[in-house]
């Protein structure tokens, strides 16, 4: 994929989008790698060691009931990471009705997006509500509810997509020499209307990721003990003026992988457009 | 006739209006026309006079409203195309806009031959590409790059080596040199002229530039809002024009030339916008119209020898 | 002096990212009051470019000049201010896209009456109503009716006119016409040319005009510079451009170009190869990569120009031989 490499390459000459994916694999290793190096379990009580300080032992304190908060960070981050990233791959199941919707207009277009508009008329608050009562609450059900809560932006964006690539000579050329509809489809319009579609979801990824650490934070979320980014900063807020470490530590991962998440947009963004004009 | 290779009848195709009020568009009105075997008629008129719908109709692009489509004797109007699509193939005008800018250039070429099937691995898409290339004066190893990497004229090769991989016996040339530069166009109006040649292809040769199209056509229809104004062999339209909307062209298209050029005299008139429902399509536009003109739709008159005009007056 | 416009040496280069580019060098030119003269040559020629230096409208540009001087007066040393009220008034400007020169949330009327207000001294009934005369000079049957509306309300060749009436309201000395009937039809391209011939004829206006086609040249012009790679190969009258051409490039696409007659499958004669990289101009005569008949001294020398006479000049080291071979 010649394609693909010279994204990779002007990507990486964006020293921030560069850095920022650093970062943000940083952040990831961390969750996920980290929980094997660590001696403690993020849901063992140790009364005797509560709010200690960042120490050798506990290089970021503990909790108010004695956790590591390190551990509790390692192990919240994967349950943040988890929602978010299934939440996002759920909504990309909208691309097929917004690419059919695209590609044959006119009654099929009609039915698609009227369903779509009445989706992303309710409200996503109302949605997570239903989806927790329905399946249980606490449990980060609520991802599901936020996946399809995140479908009709995919829809509109992957229809407009389409239409404008199904306006091109190449896609008319196609037909001309006797491609059928699910061959133009599987070829020139999934190839070109990606990019657009990959610049949306690097930037949902950030935008879920609020929404995910809001509802932790919120205790309509993720409920302790099960530790997640949003209710941990829910924790440190008790002590935000004796021990502020407790809430500037999860509060600032969150905002470094949401800034990360959004240059990294920013970067592919750049490097899929300059990379569309060349090619 | 036996040689005939493409007849048209009475095609028509619509457009729904654009606003609530207005009248749905004719596009395409009635238009009748044949080619025969490795001749090339060119089809000239401004900018909606119906030319590229046309074309895009006989190759069924778009769906003609009325009438019939006969290539090499069958009706193909309805059915499947597929059989056809071999057989007849399209060069489009925006040399950018016709290659999909994500494809390598052998892929693109290939596509046609792969979705027949006829193509099993990479290696005889990549050979076959090269083939072409070379055929369309590009070099082999071009196969590997990706549209964006040519100029205008180099990408009109490409889009022309797509057409002949597919062997064709018919060719819709879109407006194929109107965006290039001149030196680009003579060198692929020559491409043109040499293939038709080498592979005995037909053309119809859409264009709004009546010098082009005199140049290597063999009959000429003269379009104007949707409607044929003229058609005959190119010597008959060049030299006896029957309509008055081919004679205001002729006159109106500089010509390379100062001294021919000021021997014509030019007129300033009001040009009235809009279309008519009734009677002759150019009457508003036309110095010798009169009241009749406003009356039944003008049929075509044969004057010989192939010839046809569709102006009551002469 | 009694040169209207005149340029000598003028250069203009783009800084990028991948190096400068020259996008035009050493252009000169002397335009007298009256005279039509064209800009001819192919996309990328920097004919153009050239024409907005003069005007002083290019963005990101180095632009440098021995000299630009209109009606004496010299335009280096212009400030913007005095720029901006030339360009307009004295100078008037149409381009290919009329879309981008209107104001699409203004009407055409307040458009054309602020303009000639802008301009000249004139009462806001007074610029009415010689807006009014403009436009249906311009072949417009219902001025008054086009006035009242904007912009997209009109086709392209309405358009086209209305910029025209707008820029010809003022009364310039010299106008600017960079591909104005490009996108047109040709009936209608020659109205347009029409017009403009004639109102260079009756209000004694020059006129600069940028194409890439040769049959506008030989309709309207009186003098042709042909324009390849930035650089001016040949300048003349129409006379000699058309009917003696010295350099290969101008011979190459005289004949590259259909004549309007029935062809019957003849062979047009081409230029072979590609125009030159921006990034990498070749060092001797801009067009000997592409030259039938380059020789040794084309691809290390940029040539001087040769005087053919009358005003005919020729950038090219064989044009003196072959003008003595013809005689």
């Amino acid at each position: 994929m010649e394609r693909a490499k010279r994204v990779i390459r002007l990507f990486m000459k964006n020293r921030l989008a560069a850095a920022s994916l650093v970062v943000f694999i940083i952040v990831l290793l961390f969750c996920i790698l980290g929980p094997l190096f660590t001696p403690y379990d993020y849901s063992t009580i140790d009364v005797k060691n509560c709010w200690q300080s960042p120490s050798l032992q506990h290089p970021m304190g503990t909790d108010g009931i004695g956790r590591d908060t390190m551990t509790r960070l390692m192990y919240g981050g994967r349950t943040t990471f988890s929602i978010t990233f299934t939440a996002v791959l759920i909504s990309l199941l909208g691309i097929l009705p917004g690419v059919a919707a695209g590609f044959w207009g006119g009654r099929v277009d009609n039915i698609i997006s009227r369903i779509n508009d009445a989706l992303g008329a309710i409200p996503t608050f109302l949605m997570v509500i239903f989806a927790e009562n329905m399946m249980g609450w606490g449990g980060g059900n609520y991802r599901y509810a936020m996946g399809v809560a995140l479908i009709p932006p995919i829809v509109r964006i992957a229809r407009s997509a389409t239409m404008e690539v199904v306006g091109k000579e190449y896609v008319e050329a196609a037909r001309a020499l006797g491609v059928g509809s699910t061959g133009i489809i599987l070829t020139h319009i999934m190839r070109n209307i990606l990019s657009p579609i990959i610049v949306h979801v690097s930037s949902s990824l950030a935008d879920t990721l609020v929404m995910c650490t809001l509802m932790g934070y919120l205790g309509i979320g993720v409920n302790p003990p099960e530790p997640e980014w949003g209710n941990i900063v829910h924790g440190g807020y008790a002590v935000i003026l004796s021990k502020p470490i407790q809430m500037i530590i999860p509060s600032s991962l969150i905002v470094i992988c949401v800034l990360s998440l959004n240059l990294i947009g920013n970067g592919l963004r750049d490097g899929l457009e300059t990379g569309k004009e060349r090619s | 006739m036996s040689n005939e290779l493409l007849r048209v009848e009475n095609l028509i195709k619509t457009y729904p209006a654009r606003t609530s009020k207005g009248q749905p568009v004719r596009a395409v009105d009635d238009v009748s026309f044949s080619i025969e075997k490795g001749k090339t008629l060119g089809l000239v008129g401004e900018s909606g006079s119906g030319k590229t719908t046309t074309g895009r109709a006989v190759l069924r692009l778009t769906e003609p409203d009325s009438g019939s489509i006969f290539f090499e004797g069958k009706d193909i109007t309805k059915g499947n195309m597929r059989p056809y699509r071999r057989k007849m193939q399209i060069v489009f005008q925006s040399p950018a806009g016709s290659l999909d800018p994500s494809f390598p250039v052998w892929k693109i070429i290939s596509e046609g031959p792969k979705a027949y099937k006829l193509l099993k691995t990479k290696r005889e898409a990549v050979e076959l590409s090269r083939e072409l290339l070379l055929r369309v004066g590009l070099n082999s190893e071009d196969a590997f790059r990706y549209p964006g990497e040519f100029s205008g004229g180099q990408q009109q090769r490409i889009g022309i080596a797509r057409a002949l991989a597919m062997e064709p016996e018919f060719v819709v040339c879109d407006e194929p040199v109107s965006a290039l530069d001149v030196s680009y166009q003579a060198q692929i109006v020559n491409m043109l002229i040499d293939l038709r040649q080498e592979r005995e292809l037909s053309y119809l040769f859409i264009s709004h530039d009546l010098s082009v199209v005199m140049h290597l056509s063999d009959e000429i229809g003269v379009m104007y809002q949707g409607q044929l104004m003229e058609l005959g062999s190119c010597e008959e339209i060049a030299k006896h024009p029957a309509h008055p909307y081919t004679r205001e062209l002729l006159r109106a298209v500089p010509v390379a030339d100062p001294r021919k050029a000021a021997s014509r005299e030019s007129r300033i008139i009001a040009f009235p916008e809009g279309s008519v429902n009734r009677g002759c399509p150019y009457r508003l536009r036309c110095p010798v119209a009169g009241e009749e003109c406003g009356g039944e739709r003008p049929s075509f008159r044969d004057l010989g020898g192939g010839h046809f005009s569709a102006c009551i007056k002469e | 002096m009694s040169e209207l416009l005149k340029v000598k040496n003028l250069s203009v280069q783009f800084p990028t990212d991948k190096g400068t580019v020259y996008a035009v060098k050493d252009f000169s030119l002397n335009l007298n009051p009256g005279e039509i003269m064209g800009i001819v040559g192919e996309s990328g020629s920097g004919k153009s470019t050239a024409a907005y230096a003069i005007m002083d409208l290019l963005q990101g540009a180095r632009v440098t000049a021995g000299e630009i001087s209109f009606q004496g007066r010299d335009m280096l040393s212009m400030s913007g201010e005095e720029k901006r009220s030339l360009r307009g008034g004295q100078v008037g400007m149409i381009f290919q896209d009329p879309m981008g020169c209107l104001d699409p949330s203004v009407k055409i009327e307040g458009q054309m009456v602020e303009m000639l207000r802008q301009h000249s001294n004139v009462t806001k009934g007074e610029a009415r109503k010689i807006s009014t005369e403009m436009l249906r000079s311009v072949g417009i049957t219902d001025p008054e009716g086009v006035m009242k509306g904007y912009q997209h309300q009109l086709s392209g060749g309405m358009r086209q006119r209305v910029m025209i009436a707008m820029m010809l309201s003022t009364q310039p000395k010299l106008l600017i016409a960079d591909e104005p009937t490009t996108a047109l039809d040709v009936t209608i391209q020659d109205q347009i040319l029409e017009l403009l011939t004639k109102t260079c004829r009756e209000n004694h206006m020059a006129m600069l005009f940028i194409t890439h086609n040769f049959g506008i040249v030989a309709r309207i012009c009186n003098r042709v510079s042909v324009m390849y790679g930035g650089m001016i190969v040949e300048e003349g009258l129409s006379e000699d451009i058309f009917y003696s051409p010295g350099h290969p490039y101008t011979r190459g696409l005289l004949e590259a170009i259909p004549d309007l007659e029935p062809g019957a499958g003849r062979r047009l004669k081409t230029i072979s190869g590609t125009p030159n990289d921006p990034f990498a101009p070749p060092s001797g005569c801009v067009f000997a990569p592409r030259c039938p008949d380059c020789t040794g001294i084309c691809k290390t020398e940029i040539p001087k120009r040769q005087d053919m006479g009358g005003g005919h000049g020729v950038w090219c080291h064989l044009a003196r031989q072959e003008g003595r071979k013809g005689e």
